[in-house]
């Protein structure tokens, strides 16, 4: 057979190109449930991560079923939230699946998820139990896309854990937002100054430049153009929520005062969700 | 496959084979092959491991199979034979990592699609495994992969000890001496430290093997 001929080489080459599609796509089918399933999994462990919770994924030996379980034990409720602040209830489920495509729903701006956890604090005044909301944040880094998960504590105003993530930042350097060492600098820091202006987190070039800034923390060395895309996504991201943390802030201080009509008015249904998740977190 | 005497698994030449990469005939160091990648993933030890374990596996088996399809290869199109099988197998090895260990995957993002780049496996493919049998050629890509992660891995251990004062991610610097005023050096983080780096181990490697100076 003479192999230099053009019937072999154009034969040869459908044939090699058509085993190694159908290889492929059968791998790519088979596989596809099992991705699917590991990407779920690694959203709520990054929403479980940003409350404390989850910790023992690594040393469990079914990953996926302990973070569903652990998923189900602490997010008590999930919603969606416009830009106004105002809040509609929605299956866990849906809001899980908004988080696949969060560049969209950030531009649409008519259903931002917010989950709500319910986590055990001694110290809280709920009875063992404090509420905390954890929203997604997502924005450019210098490669590809960054994304986040912020959990706020009762006060919408403090951070009490951030996760991010990349897609394909430099390994090194603007990867290192991904580690829990930078995201644990945000643990305490606060949105909102002292005059209740949202001023988000800023990211401060050098190590040790933040140190006692309640309202930044420090850049990653190396990764500039990477900080200043997780600064712009917290901007934004947050900005985006800030209606609706100012409604809960506003409802939270009618709440502590006496005097009870007050609170009786400003009863809209973004409260009304937010009171009922309450009293449900203060009754476990 | 021939009438030829049968060779040992381990024969002397085989054995060449497998460990002359990691020496004297180092893909980076002699052929200056793979430079790309050695500058892009070899700030932090752990994804030079990982880089260097992946291209390990793909130019192994890479080897394997075009020199098992060697003689049906038409000689027109036999770069982009290899390309394809090359392509097919990082695709594979990607959703294969994907499936079942999602977190290594994760690390490997970037470091899989640059696999196929590494000159190395095109390399291998064009110089050995299109001339030699199956076995030679499995271990001649197992040898070529590891004397690439060998260098990534001295590489990576300079600029991560320089750099960011952590081994393995592990701070290995004490924090007194920071105290007394030392600080890492960036530009180790920096790709062109590790050209200059790749330099040096170049320069020494060449002062112990003589005949690979040129005149």
């Amino acid at each position: 057979m003479n192999k230099q001929s053009n019937t072999y080489i154009v034969t040869y080459a459908t044939v090699l190109v058509i085993v190694v599609a159908a290889v492929l796509s059968f791998a790519a089918i088979k596989l596809q449930p099992m991705q699917q399933a590991n990407v779920k999994t690694e959203k709520m462990g990054a929403i479980l991560s940003t409350i404390g919770e989850g910790s023992q994924a690594g040393t469990v030996s079914d990953k996926n079923k302990y973070i569903e379980e652990e998923f189900g034990k602490y997010i008590t409720e999930a919603f969606f939230v416009d830009s106004t602040g105002t809040a509609a209830d929605a299956p866990t489920e849906k809001v899980l699946e908004s988080l696949n495509n969060l560049p969209e729903v950030f531009a649409a701006r008519t259903a931002m998820p917010v989950f709500v956890a319910s986590v055990p604090d001694a110290a809280g005044k709920t009875g063992g139990v404090k509420t905390e909301y954890v929203v997604p944040v997502t924005g450019k880094g210098l490669w590809g896309p960054v994304w986040g998960y912020i959990a706020l504590n009762e006060d919408c105003n403090t951070i009490v854990g951030a996760v991010f993530d990349h897609k394909s930042e430099t390994p090194g350097l603007g990867a290192e937002i991904a580690t829990t060492s930078f995201e644990n600098q945000f643990i305490g820091k606060q949105i909102f100054d002292k005059e209740g202006r949202f001023v988000s987190i800023d990211l401060l070039k050098g190590k040790g430049s933040s140190a006692g800034n309640p309202y930044a923390v420090d850049a990653v060395s190396g990764g500039t153009l990477t900080s200043n895309g997780v600064k712009a996504m917290l901007g934004t991201c947050l900005g985006d929520y800030v209606p609706f943390f100012e409604k809960m802030q506003s409802q939270a201080a009618a709440e502590t005062l006496p005097a009870a009509p007050v609170a009786d008015t400003t009863a809209a249904p973004a409260d009304s969700i937010a009171t009922a998740q309450t009293t449900e977190g203060g009754s476990k | 496959m021939s009438t030829k005497e049968k060779e040992p698994l381990f024969s002397a030449k085989n054995m060449g084979t497998l460990m002359g990469p990691l020496g004297r005939n180092n893909p980076i160091l002699v052929q200056v092959l793979g430079i790309c990648s050695a500058l892009a993933v070899t700030a932090k030890m752990k994804p030079a491991f990982v880089m260097a374990l992946s291209v390990t596996v793909v130019t192994a088996f890479s080897n394997l199979l075009i020199s098992l399809m060697r003689k049906g290869i038409p000689s027109r199109i036999r770069i982009i034979v290899q390309l394809v099988v090359v392509a097919a197998l990082v695709i594979l090895v990607d959703q294969v990592l994907k499936a079942f260990v999602y977190d290594i995957s994760k690390q490997l993002s970037v470091y899989v699609g640059l696999i196929i780049t590494n000159c190395i496996i095109m390399g291998r493919l064009e110089a050995f495994a299109m001339g030699n049998r199956p076995w030679p050629s499995f271990l001649d890509g197992i040898g070529n992969g590891l004397g690439y992660g060998l260098i990534l891995l001295i590489v990576a251990f300079f600029r991560e000890l320089l750099g960011s004062g952590t081994l393995w991610g592990y701070q290995v610097i004490p924090q007194s001496l920071y105290d007394h005023g030392y600080a890492n050096n960036g530009l180790m983080i920096l790709p062109p430290m590790a050209l200059i780096i790749v330099g040096i181990i170049i320069w020494i490697h060449r002062s112990r093997n003589k005949e690979l100076q040129e005149k």
